[in-house]
């Protein structure tokens, strides 16, 4: 691999990051702002991460790997939202920390499974 | 009982936006926010390049931006509105499941500005919609 073609991958993990932050940034500005708490939630599942790095993906990479990524993202949600089913109760007795990590690895289990069950399109 | 104190039981809270509640959030939490975006998107951009982009696009919806949510406003708001929080964003991942098969669907069938609009209004359909249905339910049941 050239320098260059390493100076490309960097810049494009760089734009990814940077896009990604931003519309973080933008849906949490709309979470903050929102009442009731639970439709902040609603908001903390946004697609902000998603948004900032297919649009980097489609501009430096095309539109096939947006699809592929898109492909992809379905197993992620899929866990994400088995990740919100069971953290709030884990929040009860093991409190917002402790039941976030374990929601990790639930996620992380059921994304693999996810992933290698969906079919690709 | 003040209103303060009865604050926390929020589904029976009027939906509105709240310019200034912006004031109360600190910066540094907000710049909190914007690092686990850039570090999850980073992540996803890495995994990506080393192992393709459909393994990349999982990432895409790791939960951390929420964990970081969830844990700024356990500190500051208590861990009651945290819940309330945890609680609401499951109806975000319905919204998010749709937000992927579209794009999935459309990506290479329909301009990029078009698959990416008709995706974002998914996740609002379902995501805003399945919250707005549980509240109605809420109330109707009881």
């Amino acid at each position: 691999m050239t320098g260059g073609s390493v100076a490309r991958l960097i810049v494009e993990v760089a734009l990814k990051a940077l896009a990604g932050g931003l519309f973080v940034l933008g849906f949490a500005v709309l979470a903050e702002m929102m009442t009731p708490k639970r439709l902040a939630g609603v908001f903390s599942a946004g697609p902000s991460v998603a948004l900032g790095s297919l649009l980097v993906t489609v501009a430096l990479t095309g539109q096939a790997d947006m699809r592929a990524a898109a492909d992809g993202m379905r197993a992620g949600a899929a866990a994400f939202f088995v990740y919100c089913l069971v953290v709030p109760p884990l929040m009860k007795t093991w409190g917002v920390w402790r039941a976030a990590l374990t929601g990790l690895a639930v996620w992380g289990a059921t994304a693999a499974a996810a992933f290698l069950l969906l079919p690709q399109s | 009982m003040d209103d303060e104190s009865k604050a926390p039981d929020e589904d029976d809270e009027r939906i509105r936006l709240v310019p200034r509640e912006l004031a109360r959030t600190r910066p540094k939490d907000l710049v909190i926010r914007f690092l686990f975006g850039a570090g999850v998107s980073a992540l996803a951009g890495v995994v990506s390049l080393a192992a393709g982009p459909a393994l990349g696009g999982v990432f895409l919806a790791f939960p951390a931006i929420l964990l970081a949510s969830l844990t700024l406003v356990a500190r500051r708001e208590g861990p009651r509105l945290a819940y309330a929080e945890a609680r609401g964003s499951v109806f975000g991942t319905l919204g998010l499941i749709g937000f992927a098969v579209v794009v999935a669907a459309t990506a290479v069938h329909w301009p990029v500005w078009a698959a990416l609009t008709a995706a974002v209004a998914t996740w609002a359909v379902f995501g805003l919609g399945s919250y707005l249905l549980s509240r109605v339910a809420a109330r109707t049941g009881g």
